[in-house]
């Protein structure tokens, strides 16, 4: 990883520092200095001014790997929404198309199923670890019956979820086992922090589109997604330290619903103190741990943010600022992606698209999977 | 020499020299330090570690117990040719694809059951590891949202990426679970 | 003959005690004899001394945040191999090594009289010889033959079933020593390779 990072001298040299020194503290590196002074001046005044500068060019490299990684995430934003349109005048439905909406749009929600036609109604293929779904006990198997009330029959049942905003709330009528259940739900937001995934490789524009255009898009798509492969999981964390409550830890917290600070980086989180039971961030219930950071890192860098929180059990509202990405190693993002193209003149109403991969030529069957001898241990 | 010949490849691997890293590694890592003492000695007032850790192991007991891996042989059969190594030839025979598919699904679900039941009392990840199991849901839910696309034109392609970012999403919740409970925590429970 | 793992160092416990107290001088001891097991480590599964050079940094932090919860069970030094060995893995999965497509070929595993290229490599041809597998390959062969982890734990560790532990180790085992000894390598089965989406 560290060997892409070389072609962008911008960065280089003050990544280089940051690995080095893993300077990313700059409160310790100040702390340092002020430990050197105390065993000689000489060295104390030259090791403050290095110190100095050392955070100086830290914060710099910091603040621009930043502002270049945010430009990058707005612009495939912008890129989402233009793709979104032209999927929709190209009459694409496809789940490319699909990811373009979501991503386009930062209001849209979703609450975390997969589903299949059933013939009683919606059987619940996958569960998003985590999500609303999930939380309120959805599990795979389960038939979904009603929505909202009225009972599904045929191809337009599920178009009720696909159009949720955040915070929009769903009853889902559910068969568990058998036994009907009846659920509430809040649609939320799940974004990856770098969503280029979701661009992946290959064709994203269809083959009869402008030849030009669609290689440069080709190009620089599988750039963009090779080089933030490898922010895949890196994202900010500042040194948050949270458990979620239950009963029994409840009892000593006044509460078993929200998520208990631990710890939390200081200089990002000064109004938190640890102890502190935090039980909505901006205004969304918090009931785990990541729903705390993702709320915290989906507010924009800078950004007011509200947080209920009870601390010596009693509420209290705390007002902060959006942390900036303190503790993320930022790798020097990729190239931009091209500007979007525009939609294309459509005369007359758009065909369907064909499938965007061409079927492959047959080939041998595959192997026999190893044997996989489960016995042993 | 005799004993060269027989050196099996693991012999090799271990006689190898052990690695030094350059410059003063101690030095960065103990400007760190006095920051980082502060989080447990915070924790040791609240009370917070003993209990957690105690209900950690004794969930890990527990969950060993009701987990025995009765139906393993057909769940670990589908398992293993779900996980082969790229040698999978992509087939137009749609009874292929569809038995591929099948099993891409049976490992996701195999796997959120997993999580679900262990992973939930799991210890609390922490710091770093908190904020990629949040990415690695974000990660899957984006993924969810394709596959609810009305006209599915990628589904093994968005099944296989299910399963991988479930598979990390395990590890990285079991890894910190074993660390909690304390010791070597013999594996015999699998996903499989 | 060198010991199955060099993690394998006994601390007196006093030196553990003190370190749990807080005393970042028992801390920097244990920090030095391990810093180089835990380098090394990283080093063979990452494969690049930048990146082995942070987990060494990781690994440590987060010993020293932990070690005040060690209970014993275990000894100190498979408590910390254990945290390497996530940290390692961490980074893999932050650069989706672990679900990317996997590269080695399916070799025919040879005949198990076949001579051992390996016993007459040198140290820096083996070295040569591993950088040359994926990653994840490598860990696997690491884990198994150099810290003695079994298949159910080194899947466990990487979220896979030991079905696949055991075919990178047989895969990686293969290709060694194809690199290693071209002659008696049996021609590779050319892989069917999936479009990448």
């Amino acid at each position: 990883m560290l060997r892409k990072m070389y072609k962008y001298p911008l960065l280089a040299g003050a990544l280089a520092l940051c690995g080095a020194a893993h300077a990313q503290d700059a409160d310790t590196a100040a702390q340092a200095a002020h430990d050197a002074a105390r065993t000689a001046r000489v060295d104390a005044e030259v090791a403050h001014t290095q110190a100095n500068a050392a955070r100086t060019q830290a914060d710099a490299a910091r603040a621009d790997a930043q502002r270049e990684l945010e430009q990058m995430r707005e612009q495939m934003r912008e890129l989402s929404r233009k793709m979104a349109d032209l999927s929709i005048k190209l009459g694409d439905v496809g789940p490319r198309a699909y990811a373009f909406r979501y991503l386009g749009d930062p209001d849209r929600g979703m609450i975390g199923l997969v589903l299949a036609p059933d013939k009683i109604g919606l059987r619940v293929k996958a569960v998003t670890p985590g999500g609303p779904a999930d939380k309120a006990g959805v599990r795979d198997g389960d038939v979904i019956i009603a929505i909202d009330g009225k009972k599904l029959a045929g191809e337009d049942a599920g178009d009720a979820l696909h159009d949720l905003k955040i915070g929009q709330g769903v009853k889902l009528s559910i068969l568990h086992d058998g036994k009907p259940r009846d659920i509430a739900l809040t649609a939320e937001r799940r974004e990856p922090f770098v969503f280029s995934d979701a661009f992946g490789k290959g064709g994203l524009l269809p083959p009869d589109f402008d030849r030009k255009i669609r290689i440069k898009v080709h190009d620089a798509m599988n750039r963009a997604h090779d080089g933030m492969r490898e922010l895949r999981l890196l994202t900010p964390w500042w040194g948050l330290n949270l458990a979620a409550l239950d009963a029994d830890l409840g009892g000593y917290f006044g509460t078993d619903k929200g998520v208990l600070v631990l710890s939390a980086d200081a200089n990002a989180f000064k109004e938190l103190k640890s102890g502190d039971v935090v039980q909505s961030v901006n205004g969304q219930p918090v009931k785990t741990p990541e729903d705390a950071l993702r709320l915290l890192r989906d507010a924009p860098a800078g950004s007011d943010v509200k947080m209920q929180v009870l601390r010596q059990r009693k509420p209290l509202t705390l007002s902060l600022k959006a942390p900036e990405f303190k503790g993320m190693f930022v790798p020097p993002p990729p190239p931009a992606p091209p500007a979007p193209p525009a939609p294309p003149d459509v005369p007359a109403p758009p065909a369907p698209l064909a499938a965007p991969h061409p079927p492959a030529p047959p080939a041998p069957p595959p192997p026999p999977p190893p044997p996989d001898d489960e016995a042993q241990v | 020499m005799p004993a060269a010949d027989n050196l099996s490849l693991g012999e090799a691997l271990r006689a190898l020299p052990l690695a030094a890293p350059p410059g003063d590694n101690w030095a960065v890592l103990a400007e760190r330090l006095p920051r980082a003492r502060a989080t447990p000695s915070r924790r040791h007032r609240l009370v917070l570690p003993a209990a957690l850790a105690a209900a950690c192991a004794v969930a890990f007991v527990v969950v060993q117990r009701t987990h025995a891996p009765a139906d393993t042989a057909t769940v670990a059969h589908v398992a293993a040719s779900s996980s082969t190594n790229g040698t999978d030839a992509q087939t137009v025979s749609s009874e292929a694809e569809s038995t591929r598919l099948a099993q891409l699904q049976q490992r996701s679900a195999a796997l959120e059951r997993w999580l679900r039941d262990t992973g939930r009392n799991a210890a609390p990840l922490q710091g770093q590891d908190l904020a990629a199991a949040t990415e690695i849901e974000n990660l899957i839910g984006l993924v969810d949202v394709e596959l609810a696309a009305p006209r599915q034109t990628q589904a093994q392609a968005l099944w296989q990426r299910r399963v991988g970012l479930l598979e990390d999403l395990t590890a990285l919740r079991y890894s910190n679970y074993r660390l909690a409970a304390g010791g070597e925590v013999a594996a015999a429970y699998s996903i499989d | 003959m060198v010991s199955a793992t060099s993690f394998q160092i006994d601390l007196p416990a006093q030196l553990i005690e003190r370190a749990q107290r807080g005393d970042v001088a028992a801390f920097e001891q244990i920090y030095r004899r391990f810093e180089r097991p835990v380098f090394t480590l990283a080093l063979r599964m990452l494969g690049e001394p930048e990146a082995a050079r942070d987990t060494l940094h990781d690994t440590m932090l987060k010993a020293f945040e932990r070690i005040a919860q060690f209970r014993g069970d275990a000894p100190l030094w498979a408590w910390l191999r254990q945290i390497a060995t996530n940290e390692a893995l961490m980074r893999l999965r932050r650069g989706d090594h672990l679900n990317a497509s996997r590269d080695v070929p399916d070799f025919d595993t040879l005949a198990d009289d076949a001579p051992a290229p390996w016993a007459h490599a040198d140290a820096r041809a083996l070295e040569a010889a591993l950088a040359q597998l994926p990653a994840v390959t490598r860990s696997v062969l690491w884990l198994y033959h150099v810290e003695g982890q079994t298949h159910p734990e080194i899947a466990l560790a990487m979220g896979k079933t030991t079905s696949f532990s055991k075919s990178q180790l047989a895969r990686g085992t293969a290709r060694l020593r194809a690199i290693l000894d071209p002659e008696t390598a049996e021609p590779e089965v050319e892989p069917c390779l999936l479009p990448t989406t």
